[in-house]
């Protein structure tokens, strides 16, 4: 496939001047306090066809789903459907203020939250969810802290402890320390699972809990989970299940089922709500048994046909201003009623297409598929380019770069962590096989050209808006620059 | 396999085929066999509607929803709080909805995504100017939790776990923080201000003094609406007391009042809803966090943060920088658990801020002054018990009714009567807004309604 990606001159929102960019002498309204009144903004003031224009040219410099595969690992990149999109222009959605959804005077949202909350219970295999969490990071922490109140409460404040594999997502330890836990890191083992023996070796008095996604970073499904959940409630320790991998097994096994007693869910990306360049998220946390008590925000209760907001008992509080991202359970919503009782197909042809892809790329000189090779994968894999850097000196960034220069965007390199020059992929069911087979067959040329001219590899990409962008310089404390009026100020030296 | 399902291309016996004998299995089962047959799911799970929907059945399915919404008109509801009716242009509209970047990943390949980042620094540019700081982030989740981790920002900065905010601010702030405060243990201090004038007496000066806490939050203009005389004041008392000043200011506010950087606040914070963002329910938010350019809070900084670089040929580009502050990297030792962000919802704001240019967010800030005026003006005649009724108001205003009746009845009968949403009931009070999107008819009819309700 020839790509190239427009590369329009397109200056800063704040260099337009075209003479129209002359402030009015608007004047402050009378009794707002003088001291109080500012003198100028130095905002342009553009044309609206200015303004399109330059939003629309800076668009066509951005790459998404709807241009063309996006196959970061972990990530679930999948097709968005434009249903949500279209509902979501309903002024009747738009102009919900929150508080009518506590009053009864927004009846159709509580609905459909409701039935989105019951779907997620069957889906997880939990007793109750909360909708609040506006991202799967804030679910994390939702769930960190529902396992510190559970143990506050039953007097063992001691337990201080989180234990999170090696492979986990770097949301886990970060949220298990905003949430005040000491981490424990246990190894993965030669199949790749997490090290049983290391869980047992670190299981104790003072675990508070153990955070694992499963299938786990390498795509490979916890064998021994059962035996894992045994040893953590054993000790008294809780279950906390990261749903960014849920697309692997989804309608075929369950988190509860496994033993999890917390489970967050990504409705942006497992649950096909687009993920806007970054945001917003919109994440679900679940919980089972005496846990779901402590859950944040609000459950929508359905009582004699009515729905009404209850707060959970011993919830641990609020996690965001609001009832959580709207638009997102509008999507989740969409994609539930889309699959209904077919959801299984969802698990099925996201690991069809991942093994499909592994296959087509054995046998290429300097690419090994790292820890339990003979398995098959969920929904994603990791391979290694490790021997193909030793004897080269390509890179997996190299590789990524090649795949930029094709219009195929580039997996999510360097992780896990425990992967030497990882690429990790995942297709999910929405890619075609020929997307899967062009990938391949870039890996393969790149390959190639990597023993032939390395050289070469590392001038790519040439048809992207940019080549490579200069990190240091990005970065450094004398030439950082992370917005127009960055050092432009007198300085305030001040220390705090 | 009955049925393909319309966005799953290989949803087909041929593919399936083909792919089975690519990876050498006969039955697609066999990928999950390493599920322990105990766990895996007998029965068909029990969601949606059973049977898959097709796209004009599910659109039906939304008009059952959607008619049990009432229609409001934007400018008729007056349901103060953090999240407020606020014009949402088409441009806005029209941007946000490209697929480049309504489907775009966080842009971690920064070759592909110029545009996007682009958009991200001047998101980050445009509220660095509004506010007068350096440096703004690429967005929070909302203004709450922006708060939040402002405060634990601070907490790591000073090394101190109390954090003062003041009594007018939304409870739901206040709430999030204490979540947020669990798990660092942080105590979270509350200061009141006259109940009169709305400004700083010289009582909670001298509390903040003698509690020298790691931050002090300002609200400018205070969350239940008064622009306080007295806020460089208490910006100035906050240093010298060693503290941090983390000023919360809603950012429409800032055509007209004097930017919080200007004062030298050292954290800025606000909820971009208000810049023209539909309110969704409250679920299109986005929490600005910006600092003054000071090494020890940059590098405590939480969240996404873009820069501008050079590529290869010297051509100017834009990339995500000081990742290392970031979960993927430091892990447990992260500023912050913060990944996916606000991404679109930054760039909507943007977007609107560029439509307005400086003349408009004034005049809309000015707008938004007089109608304020004008909704105490109409409160106070319908017989509302205003609070703080000596300070000048921004977009919010906390009152109570003498009424015997229930807030809670008064206000069904008025959205039955009008379609028009009076007030919201908070725990502050019952609280008002008026905003650009509010005509004088507008708040003349809010104000028949109340006093017809109040006196029927």
């Amino acid at each position: 496939m020839t790509f190239r990606q427009a590369r329009w001159e397109e200056k800063l929102l704040f260099e337009y001047d075209a003479g129209n960019n002359k402030q009015d002498d608007e004047p402050a309204p009378p009794d707002v306090p003088r001291e109080l009144i500012r003198e100028r903004v130095s905002l342009p003031n553009l044309s609206e066809p200015e303004v399109v224009r330059h939003f629309t040219r800076l668009t066509q410099m951005s790459y998404g789903i709807d241009l063309g595969p996006v196959p970061l690992g972990s990530c679930t990149m999948k097709y968005n459907p434009k249903i949500a999109a279209k509902v979501l222009q309903s002024n009747k959605i738009r102009n919900v203020h929150p508080f009518l959804l506590k009053t009864g005077l927004a009846r159709g949202i509580l609905r459909l939250m409701f039935e989105l909350q019951e779907w997620l219970k069957e889906i997880t295999g939990m007793d109750a969810c909360s909708l609040q969490p506006p991202a799967g990071a804030s679910g994390e922490l939702s769930g960190v802290l529902m396992i510190k109140a559970f143990h506050n409460e039953r007097g063992e404040k001691w337990r201080d402890e989180m234990i999170v594999p090696d492979s986990a997502h770097g949301s886990n330890p970060a949220s298990s320390a905003m949430g005040g836990f000491k981490v424990i890191r246990v190894q993965t083992d030669e199949r790749g699972n997490v090290d049983i023996g290391g869980i047992k070796a670190v299981v104790g008095n003072r675990t508070a809990g153990l955070m694992l996604t499963n299938p786990n970073t390498l795509g490979l499904f916890e064998e021994r989970i059962l035996e894992i959940a045994k040893s953590i409630h054993e000790f008294g320790g809780v279950l906390y299940y990261d749903g960014a991998n849920l697309n692997g097994i989804i309608g075929i096994a369950r988190p509860g089922d496994m033993g999890f007693d917390i489970v967050h869910l990504n409705l942006h990306k497992t649950f096909s709500a687009p993920h806007g360049g970054g945001g917003p998220g919109a994440g679900a946390v679940c919980a089972k048994g005496e846990l779901a008590k402590y859950l944040p925000g609000y459950i929508v209760e359905k009582k004699n046909g009515d729905y009404t907001l209850s707060r959970p008992e011993k919830s641990i509080g609020h996690v965001m201003g609001t009832m959580g991202n709207l638009p997102g359970m509008v999507y989740a919503y969409v994609f539930l009623l889309s699959y209904g009782e077919d959801l299984w197909k969802v698990a099925l042809h996201s690991s069809l297409n991942i093994n499909y892809f592994l296959s087509l790329l054995k046998g290429i000189n300097g690419v090994s598929l790292p820890f339990g090779e003979y398995r098959f994968r969920k929904h994603e894999g990791v391979i290694s380019v490790k021997k193909l850097t030793e004897e080269t000196g390509v890179t997996a960034d190299d590789l990524a770069k090649f795949l930029l220069e094709r219009g195929l965007h580039a997996p999510t390199i360097y992780f896990p962590l425990i992967v030497e020059e990882a690429m990790m992929f995942e297709f999910t069911e929405t890619e075609p096989m020929e997307v899967i087979e062009e990938y391949a067959s870039a890996i393969k040329e790149a390959v190639e050209l990597a023993h032939r001219d390395p050289k070469k590899l590392k001038e790519l990409p040439k048809s992207t808006a940019s080549g490579r962008l200069d990190a240091v310089r990005a970065n450094h404390p004398q030439t950082m620059r992370p917005s127009v009026k960055f050092g432009v100020k007198d300085a305030n030296e001040r220390k705090v | 396999m009955e049925g393909r399902h319309p966005w799953i291309a290989n949803d087909n016996e041929k593919n399936i085929a083909e792919i089975l004998n690519a990876i050498g299995i006969k039955d697609p089962l066999e990928l999950f066999s390493d599920i322990p047959k105990s766990i895996t799911l007998k029965k068909k799970l029990a969601v949606g509607r059973g049977r898959p929907l097709s796209s004009f059945e599910i659109e039906k399915e939304f008009d059952g929803i959607i008619n049990d919404l009432k229609d409001f008109e934007l400018n008729k509801i007056f349901a103060g709080g953090p999240i407020a009716p606020h014009y949402t242009h088409p441009v806005v509209d029209a941007i946000i909805s490209r697929g480049e970047i309504l489907t775009a990943y966080t842009p971690y390949q920064p070759e592909i995504s110029q545009g996007l980042l682009q958009m991200l620094y001047e998101y980050q540019s445009a509220m660095a100017i509004l506010y007068d700081v350096d440096i703004v982030n690429a967005g929070m989740y909302d203004g709450a939790t922006a708060l939040a981790e402002a405060s634990l920002m601070a907490v790591r900065v000073k090394k101190i776990k109390k954090v003062m905010v003041p009594s007018t601010l939304f409870h739901e702030y206040k709430d999030v923080m204490k979540t947020y405060f669990m798990g660092p243990e942080v105590s979270l201090i509350e200061y009141e201000t006259d109940n009169d004038t709305g400004e700083a007496t010289p009582e909670n000066i001298s509390l903040i003094k003698s509690e020298r806490p790691a931050a002090v939050i300002i609200d400018y203009p205070a969350n239940t609406g008064e622009v306080r005389r007295t806020t460089p004041e208490i910006i100035q008392e906050t240093h010298a007391a060693g503290s941090l000043a983390i000023v919360f200011s809603d950012p429409i506010a800032l055509g007209v009042l004097t930017p919080p950087g200007k004062f030298e606040a050292d954290i800025v914070v606000g909820e971009g809803q208000s810049l023209g963002l539909p309110m969704y329910g409250g679920g299109m938010t986005l929490g600005i966090l910006g600092i003054r350019n000071e090494r020890e809070l940059i590098r405590n900084l939480p969240g996404r943060l873009i820069g501008e670089t050079v590529d290869v040929d010297g051509r100017r580009g834009y990339m995500m920088i000081l990742q290392s502050r970031e979960q993927h990297i430091r892990r447990e030792k992260a500023t912050s658990n913060i990944t996916t962000g606000v991404s679109l919802n930054s760039i909507a704001a943007l977007v609107s801020l560029a439509i307005k240019g400086s003349n408009g967010i004034r005049k809309e800030g000015i707008a938004i002054f007089e109608n304020t005026k004008r909704l105490m003006k109409a409160l106070s005649n319908a017989g509302a018990l205003i609070q703080r009724p000596r300070a000048v108001h921004f977009k919010n205003i906390s009152f109570s009714i003498p009424s015997a009746e229930n807030s809670m009845t008064l206000l069904e009968n008025i959205v039955k009567d009008r379609k028009l949403v009076p007030y919201s009931i908070r725990e502050e009070g019952l609280m008002s807004c008026a905003t650009e999107v509010h005509k004088s008819e507008d708040i003349s009819e809010l104000e028949n309604a109340l006093k017809e309700a109040m006196n029927g």
